[in-house]
């Protein structure tokens, strides 16, 4: 799939058929993501009034271009689009990407079929149509009616819908994630959700793939190709039309029908594919597979920072399956040498009061030492930054106490260096979930954002957090039972 | 099962349902099909009360309501009785009357053997038997299933569902998800619509497939 699909992902030229002048239509914005996005090689605006955009020279034919076309992105209105197909192929055009809608997601089976049939006979490869277009971060490909130029990375997208794909982009954006390949699939009328799954799963620069799903067409190479490249890296999917009413709105989104929804749940598991059961969940899942060592087991320490906190987290434990192990007695020795005489044994390890000086990682030292549970959940992150903030607002507060808070502050964002080194040396996934994050902006803590940038994201609750791992876990089990080595973790932006 | 492919029928009765699942090893109950009363006795004393006779026909799918089937029968006189009603309510309709062994449990399983649009034939195993529709939780899996699949479709439903409950044992596992396996190779193996298996009735950890229906 990787030689086969190069002239999508690495082309040497692309056209944009249906070019505009007018900034407010799509024949204008694609190239101007082009241009924008640094596209090393050759650009083609088609137009048949001629002249230029942007400053790049359109010519009036695909005829006319001198040279051969890779990709060719169509942006013209649905009845002019065969005759465009045609064009391309006479011109030997090896990949079209079709933007335009009003085909089969609207209703119209027979002119998108007229379309593929071609697209078949002349071995072209199509997209869509109406996909949103494709994007090779690493080689600054973005043929995109609407690109977010998120950083690099390792993680892919196939979306069946554009908006979901950008969406996952700018939010991972927002929380350091970096990316690699994104295809809007559009209504798949040839090239579909599987062949690109397949495609991704060959190429060497992405290491998590997530997938924004309606509707499959051929369940069997999807489940064929799905076992193939789980048993390499992870991947995550977020299927819409689950219920009646999604579903109504996927038909008429993609035209593509869904199946039974117990049975895609069903097949999921069956090849190891993650599924997220909402958006939000979606980015959870992979901002932890993005950093996190897959955990071993659902065998878990929790270290609370005292309150209902470690209650409701211990809530939240048992309701996603993962097991609160009893601290052994040598760990609670261990543990005892730590901790002030009034701390009570137990998991939740409590560190009420006993969070001072380099307590916290002395513990979370012996907890990963221990090798008893096979991943460590910790809240009431930033706290030490917010109590840093709340002595500069107290009706106390004068010059002397400076060094204090600026001391504080410093000590806050060591800790998040001394637990990455940790994770480092000990190979386990460290959680973190704090309701600190939901106002770090508004305080300006620092310590949040090093923890999201150096891979420990912040999950508002603890729930959150439960999910995520459990899901973890899951796939954790499936390549053991299925005798597969647990992968790398992607990488956040900049990352391979 | 020829003499139904020739008549170009696409549903079996449960009878000739059950002579495939032994062929292929699903576990059913011990049973036979009876033309007369003193086949049926003889059965009977042979694999031990209690006993059910149900109506045997590839047409009739709802054989209760029909007044078809007769369990809990104890004894050689009740089986009598019960045989004869049975061939006056059903007459020219019947192809003879099954008599198999009553299992007895108080957990019932649904299996069968499903067409999903997009992944084609799947497998499905649920809780509930006969009231798996109200209860709808059901795991799917598309043919064919290995060991780990069915493994976790069974580990899929309730643990304590599984374990000891009201002083019964708790379900054999393995012998479950033999049941599963045999029924994907089933699935594989014939040109099969659909296979239910309903209900899978658990009797001292064993599951027993008390119905059988095969639909080409």
């Amino acid at each position: 799939m990787i030689d086969k699909l190069k002239p999508l992902f690495l082309p040497e030229s692309v056209a944009v058929v249906g070019a505009s002048y007018n900034p407010m239509k799509w024949g204008f914005g694609i190239l101007h993501n082009l241009v924008k996005g640094k596209f090393p090689g050759k650009l083609y605006p088609v137009n048949p009034k001629g002249g230029e955009i942007l400053g790049v020279k359109v010519y009036p034919s695909l005829e006319e271009i001198p040279g051969n076309i890779d990709l060719a992105m169509i942006a013209l209105p649905k009845d002019k689009v065969f005759g465009a197909i045609l064009e391309c192929a006479k011109k030997g055009v090896k990949a079209v990407c079709i933007i335009t809608a009003g085909f089969s997601e609207a209703g119209e089976k027979g002119e998108e079929e007229k379309i593929a049939n071609l697209c078949r006979e002349r071995e072209i490869i199509l997209v869509g149509p109406n996909g949103l277009g494709v994007m090779n971060n690493h080689a600054n490909l973005h043929a995109l009616m609407t690109a977010i130029y998120p950083p690099k990375g390792n993680i892919s997208i196939i979306a069946q819908s554009g908006n979901l794909g950008d969406s996952f982009m700018a939010v991972g954006f927002t929380y350091n994630l970096g990316f690699s390949k994104f295809v809007s699939s559009g209504n798949e009328a040839l090239y579909r959700t599987e062949d690109f799954l397949e495609y991704l799963g060959e190429d060497p620069q992405t290491a998590l793939i997530m997938l924004y799903v309606e509707g499959i067409r051929d369940g069997r190479k999807f489940i064929e190709v799905a076992k193939k490249v789980t048993s390499k890296k992870p991947v995550v999917l977020l299927k819409g039309g689950v219920t009646k009413a999604g579903s109504k709105a996927a038909m008429s989104h993609t035209g593509a029908l869904a199946g039974s929804e117990e049975v895609f749940r069903g097949v999921l598991k069956q090849c190891g594919i993650i599924q997220a059961d909402n958006f939000q969940e979606m980015i959870d899942i992979v901002l932890a597979l993005a950093y996190q060592p897959l955990p071993a087991s659902e065998k878990i320490f929790v270290i609370a920072a005292g309150g209902g906190w470690g209650v409701i987290t211990a809530d939240a434990c048992e309701k996603d399956g993962l097991k609160l192990v009893p601290l052994s007695p040598q760990l609670e020795a261990r543990l005892k040498e730590i901790l002030p005489p009034w701390w009570s044994p137990g998991n939740p390890i409590d560190m009420v009061a006993g969070r001072v000086e380099q307590n916290f990682e002395r513990v979370l030292e012996a907890l990963l030492e221990s090798k008893e549970a096979d991943s460590i959940l910790t809240l009431g992150a930033g706290y030490i930054w917010e109590v840093g903030n709340m002595l500069k607002e107290a009706l106390f507060y004068s010059e002397s106490l400076e060094p204090v808070i600026q001391g504080m502050y410093k000590r806050a964002l060591e800790v998040v260096d001394k637990v990455a080194k940790m994770r480092e040396k000990y190979k386990k996934p460290i959680f973190v979930s704090s309701d600190t994050i939901l106002f770090a902006h508004e305080s300006d803590n620092q310590s949040i954002f090093k923890m999201i940038k150096e891979g420990f994201f912040v999950y508002p609750s603890p729930e959150r957090a439960t999910k995520v791992i459990s899901k973890l876990v899951w796939y954790s089990k499936y390549l053991k039972r299925r005798g597969h080595p647990p992968p790398e973790p992607a990488g956040g932006a900049e990352a391979g | 099962m020829r003499r139904s492919l020739s008549l170009d029928i696409n549903t079996l009765s449960e009878y000739d349902s059950k002579k495939i699942f032994n062929e292929f090893g699903i576990n059913v109950p011990p049973f036979t099909l009876a033309e007369n009363p003193e086949e049926a006795v003889k059965f009977a004393e042979r694999v031990g009360y209690p006993v059910v006779l149900k109506g045997n026909s590839w047409r009739i799918t709802h054989k209760t309501e029909r007044g078809l089937v007769k369990v809990n029968i104890k004894s050689p006189e009740e089986l009598k009785g019960a045989f004869l009603a049975i061939k006056e309510v059903g007459g020219d309709e019947l192809d003879g009357i099954l008599v198999q062994r009553m299992i007895r449990g108080i957990r019932e399983f649904i299996m069968g053997v499903a067409h999903d649009r997009t992944f084609g034939k799947v497998i499905m195993f649920g809780i509930g038997g006969v009231l798996s529709e109200a209860i709808r939780q059901v795991v799917f899996r598309a043919v064919p299933i290995d060991e780990e699949d069915a493994e976790e479709m069974v580990k899929g439903v309730s643990s304590s569902f599984l374990g000891h409950l009201r002083g019964e044992p708790p379900v054999k596992i393995a012998e479950i998800t033999r049941m599963l396996l045999s029924l994907s190779k089933l699935a594989e193996e014939l040109e099969v619509k659909e296979v239910d298996l309903n209900p899978v009735i658990i009797e001292d950890g064993i599951p027993y497939a008390a119905d059988a229906l095969i639909v080409l």
